[in-house]
C-alpha cells in the first residue's frame, strides 16, 4: 500500500522527507525546505499538514514529541527506504538524460 | 454610516478561488471579513481599503456542531498562522484565513493534497447535507404526486400544493445538478492534476444565476398568490416556517455552547429540532382546527349560495348559516357550500354540496374518478349489500350518477356533470322527489 501510494515522490514530498532526517515540527519543515531550495520550493501549511498525515498513515514518519500544539516528526526506516528508492530513480533519470539528451549517444 | 455589513458567499462551497476573489474585492472596497453570522451569511467590518489576501481551505474535522475547534483543527490553524496567515473564521468544513503580506505562501501548494482535502470535507459535511436535501425533496414530491393521484380535489384546488410540487421539483433538479457539478469538477481536476496541472475552475455560474432568477420569480409569484388569497392556513404555515427556522438556529447555537462531542451535538440537535418542530406543527394545526371548529358553532355566515333550501322547500324560521368556501387555482375551482341551522338544532333540514369547475379535461376526469371511487372500499362486500355509483338520466346534464344498492336507488346522493362543472350533492334529509328534481334543476341552471 505504502509503495503504491508513494511509488514516486513529488518534489514537496521529497523535501519534507529530506528535512525530516532531523526531528522537526511543522513550521520548521516549511522554513528548512524554503532555505535549502533557496525559496524555489515553498510548502503551504495546508499541504504540509496533508503530507504529514499521509506519511504518518503509512509509517514513513513518526511523531516524536508533542509540545503544546507543536508536534515533532522524524523519518522512519520505511521513509528512508522510500527516499533511497526515489534518489535512485532520479539518479537513473539524470544518467539517461546526460547520456541521450541532445548530442549524446544515438538511440 | 454603517460599520458592518452582511453578505452571502455563494453556495458553491468548493469554489475556493471564487470565494477568495470575492473576499479580496471586498477588502479593496473597504470591508474585511469578521465572522460567520447566521446560517449562511458572513459579517464584514469597515476598514481602510487595502489589498488583503485571503486563503480558503478545507479541514474535514471542522463542523458546525463543534463548540470549539478539534485538537487537530487547532494544530492545523496554528501551522497556518505560523506561515503568516491570520485565522478569520470557519463555515462548516471551510476555513478562511487572511494576510496583509503582499505575497504570502499559499496554504495549499500541492494540487493533489488540495483536491483531497476538498473531497474529504465535501464527504464529511456538504455532500451528506445535499443527499439529505435530495431525499427530503423526493419525499415531498412523492407526497404531492400521491395527493395528485389519490386526492385530486385537494391537490388541484389548493395553490400551495401545485406550487410546492413546482418548488420542490426545481429544488430537486438544483440539488442533483449541484452534486453532479461537484463530481464533474472533481474528475476534471483529478485528470488535470494527473497530467501535471491543477484544480480546474468551478464554472456553472451562468446556470446558477439563471436558476436563482427563476426561483426568485417562482417564490415571488407564490408569495403574491398567497397574500392575495389571505388564507388563514397559509399565514399560519408561513409563521410556522419562520418560527421553525428560528428554533433550529437557536438549538444549533445552544448545542455549540454546550461543549458536547460532535456526535452527541448532532444527535441532540436532530432530536430536539424534530420534537420541537413536530410539537409546533401539530400544536399549530390543532389550534387552527380548534378555532375553526369553535367558529363554526358560534359564527353565522351569510354567503351567497347557488342553491339554498328555500329555493326548493319549506324551511322553519331559524337563523340559518350560509357558508361558501371556495378554493381556486388556475386548474380547478372547488366550491363547498353549506346551509345549516344554529349549533345544536338537529331537526331543521340542511344542505351540503360541492361544485367543481375546470376547463381542463384531465382535471375533471381526475375529480370525477375520485368522486366515483368513494365506495371502492366496498368491493369485497356481496353485491346485494354493496353501494355502487350507477349512471342515471338527468335532463340537462351531460352525465349523472346516483348511489344504487342491489340495482335499486339507495341514497339521494348524486354526481352531475355539465359542461366544465361537476356537482356532488347529498340530500341527507327527507325531501320529496319533486323537491330534489327542482334543486338539481336550479343547480344545473347555475353552472
Amino acid at each position: 500500500m505504502a509503495r503504491e501510494k508513494f511509488g514516486t515522490l513529488t518534489e514537496q514530498m521529497f523535501y519534507v522527507l529530506l528535512v525530516l532526517q532531523e526531528e522537526c515540527y511543522g513550521a520548521d519543515i516549511m522554513d528548512k525546505v524554503a532555505f535549502i531550495t533557496n525559496d524555489r520550493v515553498k510548502i503551504g501549511a495546508g499541504t504540509l499538514y496533508s503530507l504529514l498525515e499521509s506519511f504518518l498513515s503509512v509509517k514513513m514518519i513518526e511523531e516524536t514529541r508533542v509540545e503544546g500544539r507543536k508536534r515533532c516528526y522524524k523519518i522512519t526506516e520505511i521513509g528512508k527506504t522510500a527516499m533511497q528508492k526515489e534518489a535512485n530513480r532520479l539518479e537513473i533519470l539524470s544518467g539517461h538524460f546526460a547520456k541521450y539528451w541532445k548530442g549524446g549517444e544515438k538511440l | 454610516m454603517r460599520n458592518t455589513k452582511l453578505a452571502y458567499l455563494g453556495d458553491t462551497i468548493y469554489d475556493y478561488e471564487g470565494i477568495q476573489r470575492k473576499l479580496e474585492r471586498e477588502a479593496l472596497k473597504g470591508w474585511k471579513l469578521l465572522k460567520k453570522q447566521g446560517k449562511s451569511t458572513m459579517k464584514f467590518e469597515r476598514i481602510n481599503p487595502s489589498p488583503l489576501k485571503y486563503a480558503v481551505t478545507y479541514f474535514h474535522e471542522a463542523s458546525e456542531f463543534n463548540s470549539e475547534p478539534t485538537e487537530n483543527q487547532a494544530v492545523f490553524i496554528e501551522m497556518c498562522e505560523a506561515s503568516g496567515w491570520e485565522y478569520v473564521c470557519s463555515a462548516g468544513q471551510m476555513l478562511i484565513f487572511c494576510s496583509d503580506k503582499e505575497n504570502p505562501t499559499p496554504i495549499e501548494t500541492g494540487e493533489q493534497q488540495k483536491l483531497n482535502s476538498i473531497h474529504k470535507s465535501m464527504k464529511a459535511g456538504y455532500l451528506p447535507s445535499y443527499y439529505l436535501l435530495v431525499a427530503m425533496s423526493l419525499m415531498f414530491i412523492g407526497m404531492k404526486v400521491y395527493d395528485m393521484l389519490h386526492r385530486p380535489i385537494y391537490f388541484y384546488s389548493e395553490l400551495t400544493n401545485i406550487m410546492s410540487l413546482v418548488v420542490f421539483t426545481l429544488l430537486l433538479f438544483w440539488e442533483i445538478y449541484y452534486i453532479a457539478r461537484y463530481f464533474v469538477w472533481k474528475n476534471k481536476s483529478q485528470k488535470s492534476i494527473d497530467v501535471g496541472g491543477g484544480c480546474v475552475p468551478t464554472g456553472g455560474k451562468a446556470i446558477q444565476k439563471v436558476f436563482y432568477t427563476f426561483m426568485a420569480i417562482v417564490i415571488v409569484f407564490y408569495a403574491c398568490s398567497t397574500f392575495l388569497r389571505s388564507s388563514q392556513t397559509i399565514f399560519l404555515s408561513i409563521a410556522l416556517f419562520v418560527v421553525m427556522f428560528g428554533i433550529s438556529f437557536l438549538i444549533l447555537r445552544l448545542v455549540k455552547k454546550s461543549r458536547l462531542p460532535k456526535i452527541a451535538s448532532i444527535a441532540v440537535y436532530a432530536v430536539t429540532s424534530f420534537v420541537l418542530i413536530m410539537a409546533l406543527t401539530f400544536g399549530g394545526i390543532m389550534l387552527y382546527l380548534q378555532s375553526d371548529f369553535n367558529n363554526q358553532g358560534e359564527q353565522r355566515y351569510l354567503d351567497t349560495l347557488p342553491l339554498t333550501l328555500e329555493n326548493f322547500t319549506q324551511i322553519p324560521n331559524v337563523e340559518y348559516s350560509y357558508k361558501a368556501d371556495i378554493d381556486k387555482t388556475s386548474l380547478l375551482e372547488y366550491g363547498k357550500y353549506r346551509q345549516y341551522p344554529p349549533y345544536g338544532d338537529y331537526d331543521s333540514p340542511k344542505i351540503d354540496y360541492e361544485i367543481f369547475t375546470s376547463e381542463h379535461d384531465f382535471v375533471r376526469h381526475a375529480v370525477l374518478s375520485d368522486l366515483l371511487s368513494s365506495y371502492d372500499n366496498e368491493k369485497d362486500v356481496e353485491f346485494e349489500y354493496r353501494s355502487i355509483w350507477t349512471e342515471i338520466e338527468i335532463q340537462g346534464a351531460d352525465i349523472a350518477y346516483q348511489v344504487y344498492r342491489n340495482n335499486q336507488p339507495r341514497l339521494d346522493k348524486y354526481i352531475i356533470c355539465k359542461n366544465d362543472s361537476i356537482i356532488s350533492i347529498f340530500f341527507v334529509d327527507d325531501f320529496s322527489e319533486s323537491e330534489i328534481e327542482n334543486a338539481i334543476n336550479i343547480l344545473l341552471e347555475e353552472i
